[in-house]
């Protein structure tokens, strides 16, 4: 096992950096293909400075602030699912694990329920609803899991799955009150999508993840003693419950920001920070950032993915699909998965050989 | 040269308890100088641990005064206090993915508020440490794959990393097999006359103890019932009425002077153990 040098860290970050940035310059390209936009025609338009052009439109107000959206929230679930995964010592830890898309979810079910529609603030409302349901959940969970001064990750944890299951259960109540067009509506909700008009959906976001991400990041140091064992990093000088309330707290308004906005996104938040792990170890300075620019990029892709895949399954199925998307759910279990079993089966490999 | 003449920790009638344990541990003084080496013994629930994590200020006493170097240790900073005191708890995390040099080096944490790689400095003292604890050839294992002997020695190193001048240490041996027990008690001591390190040790082996240690502290049921060098304070009749079994002893040609060998329970229920 090689030791983190500042020369792999800086190199394996400059890489994500790099290839972040490739997504990014890609992206006004990269779409349903029915649009018949080419990568050259969206930047010919851009430097042409035609803002009414087809091509501007579809490269630069539909796909770009859609990748930039994908790659927010890759990088809050990656760094959540990461951060989560070190304070429970859980491996099965998600950013969701306390209960946070079922509040989020629950709270986006009542605003279609109740046909409330339109923006507060800039901010569409059915997102308000959904960030103020996931942050309800979470004081709940703090709440009735603050009785003894410390925090037991256990209890949290047994918390935040009820809280889930509750949320689930009432979500179950309010579809089957609800008429058809409802249902469709929050159906389509509860499969997370990465829809955007404009850049009003990525820029909401930014003032509430990327202070969070700050902070979680510079915690890194921290969380690597906290893995020792908390008697162990309260005597080096951790203020061990210091460090676990922030890492919540600022976890979880970052995911809720993500989840009022894209719907509850499976799977990134509790793979990429495993094959983050796989690639370059379990030490938090590299595995924060690197999960983080992983989901990143990891979603960008997942998202392209669903784009080009339902020409494919159109024809298959002989349907016209165009227009439609497959649920990014789906895609990002289905390339998730054989990433993740690829790794695990060459780590046990490797570890065979060694033994 | 090392200032052995003022006390390094000092503990004026400590008293603590748990909310469902009131009146746990009785009041207790102590005074330990640099490069003594103090063995705490008593049986299991007497309060050892908790002693230990009182002067390592991870819990804080009900009442009573703790002071590190002269300072109450309740003013200490926690950070300060981490580059003075060094705790190694008895459980270790068993999962541990991460490279034994790196958890060598993180020993450094209380030294770097900011930054995220230890400098050239850091990396000799780490180097230094696992030298003298003879883990240097583990560098690059992951401490996942280490056995217990060899995982507990690197700790010991990150706990040496931290340059403490007061080394707290949880069964530093419980669960090791022999040429463990006794080469890790060897290493801190080592440390002890050679830098002037203050350890104070929780066992459950009186030998080691007595061996090892130039002041033992006998509990029993969160009181102190015996303190001084380990041939004055472990008499075999009071260690008997501690542990509640029969004892005999042997003659050992080290310097305390004999072995005590564990024959059988104590014949009735001074202890309420068989309640």
């Amino acid at each position: 096992m090689t030791r983190l040098t500042p020369a792999r860290y800086f190199t394996f970050l400059a890489l994500c950096g790099g290839l972040m940035l490739v997504v990014l310059i890609l992206s006004p390209g990269i779409g349903s293909t029915s649009a018949g936009v080419g990568f050259l025609d969206a930047w010919r338009a851009y430097f042409r400075g035609d803002p009414q052009s087809t091509a501007y439109r579809i490269g630069f107000v539909l796909r770009m602030p859609r990748t930039l959206l994908a790659l927010q929230a890759g990088i809050t679930l990656g760094l959540c699912g990461a951060v989560f995964q070190t304070l429970f010592r859980n491996p099965l830890a998600t950013p969701y694990t306390l209960g946070i898309a079922s509040g989020g979810s629950l709270g986006a079910l009542i605003a279609i329920m109740l046909g409330i529609q339109g923006l507060f603030f800039g901010v569409p409302i059915r997102a308000v609803w959904a960030f103020c349901g996931a942050l309800m959940v979470i004081a709940v969970v703090f709440v009735f899991t603050r009785g003894a001064r410390r925090l037991t990750t256990s209890e949290l944890l047994l918390a935040g799955v009820t809280m889930g299951l509750f949320c689930s259960a009432m979500m179950m109540l309010l579809t089957s009150l609800s008429n058809a067009r409802q249902t469709i509506d929050m159906v389509r909700w509860m499969m997370g999508s990465l829809k955007t008009v404009g850049h009003l959906e990525s820029t909401t976001c930014w003032p509430v993840t990327l202070p969070c991400w700050i902070v979680l990041v510079l915690h890194a140091r921290a969380l690597n003693q906290y893995a020792l064992g908390e008697e162990l990093a309260a005597s080096r000088g951790v203020h061990v419950a210091r460090l676990q309330i922030t890492c919540i707290v600022f976890a979880s308004l970052a995911t809720a920001a993500i989840v009022a906005v894209c719907g509850p996104i499976g799977f990134v938040g509790l793979v990429v920070p495993q094959i983050t792990a796989l690639l370059v170890g379990r030490d938090a300075r590299i595995l924060l950032p690197g999960s983080a620019m992983l989901g990143g990029l990891f979603l960008a892709v997942c998202d392209w993915t669903s784009h080009l895949a339902i020409g494919a399954i159109g024809r298959l199925m002989h349907r016209d699909l165009v227009g439609s998307e497959l649920p990014i759910g789906v895609v990002t279990a289905v390339v998730g998965v054989p990433i993740f079993l690829v790794l695990l089966h060459r780590r046990a490999a490797s570890m065979q050989s060694a033994a | 040269m090392i200032d052995t003449g003022t006390p390094m920790l000092v503990a004026r009638n400590v008293a603590f308890g748990f909310p469902q344990r009131p009146a746990f541990l009785k009041p207790l003084s102590l005074s330990a100088r640099r490069g003594e080496c103090w063995g705490i013994i008593g049986p299991n629930g007497a309060g050892k641990s908790t002693l230990l994590r009182l002067l390592g200020g991870l819990l804080v006493p009900d009442s009573g005064t703790i002071l590190l170097g002269g300072r109450p240790l309740a003013t200490v900073a926690m950070r300060e206090r981490a580059k003075c005191i060094a705790f190694l708890p008895q459980q270790l995390a068993g999962d541990l993915h991460l490279p034994t040099a790196e958890v060598v080096l993180m020993g450094r944490y209380p030294y770097r508020r900011f930054g995220l790689f230890e400098d050239a400095a850091d990396r000799d003292i780490a180097r230094r440490v696992m030298a003298a604890t003879g883990t240097q050839h583990l560098a690059d294992r992951p401490v996942s794959t280490l056995s217990g002997g060899e995982a507990r020695r690197v700790h010991i190193a990150a706990a040496l990393a931290q340059e403490p001048t007061v080394l707290l240490l949880d069964e530093p041996t419980a669960s090791l097999d022999l040429y463990h027990q006794l080469s890790i008690l060897e290493i801190i001591s080592e440390r002890a006359k050679e830098d002037g390190l203050l350890v104070v040790v929780v066992t459950h082996d009186v030998n080691l103890a007595a061996r090892f240690s130039t002041h033992v502290l006998i509990l029993d049921e969160g009181r102190c019932v015996a303190a001084g060098p380990p041939l004055e304070a472990m008499t075999t009749e009071l260690l008997e009425s501690v542990y509640d079994v029969r004892l005999a002893t042997a003659k050992a040609d080290h310097d305390a002077g004999r072995w005590v060998i564990p024959i059988s329970p104590r014949p009735g229920d001074t202890k309420g153990y068989r309640a």
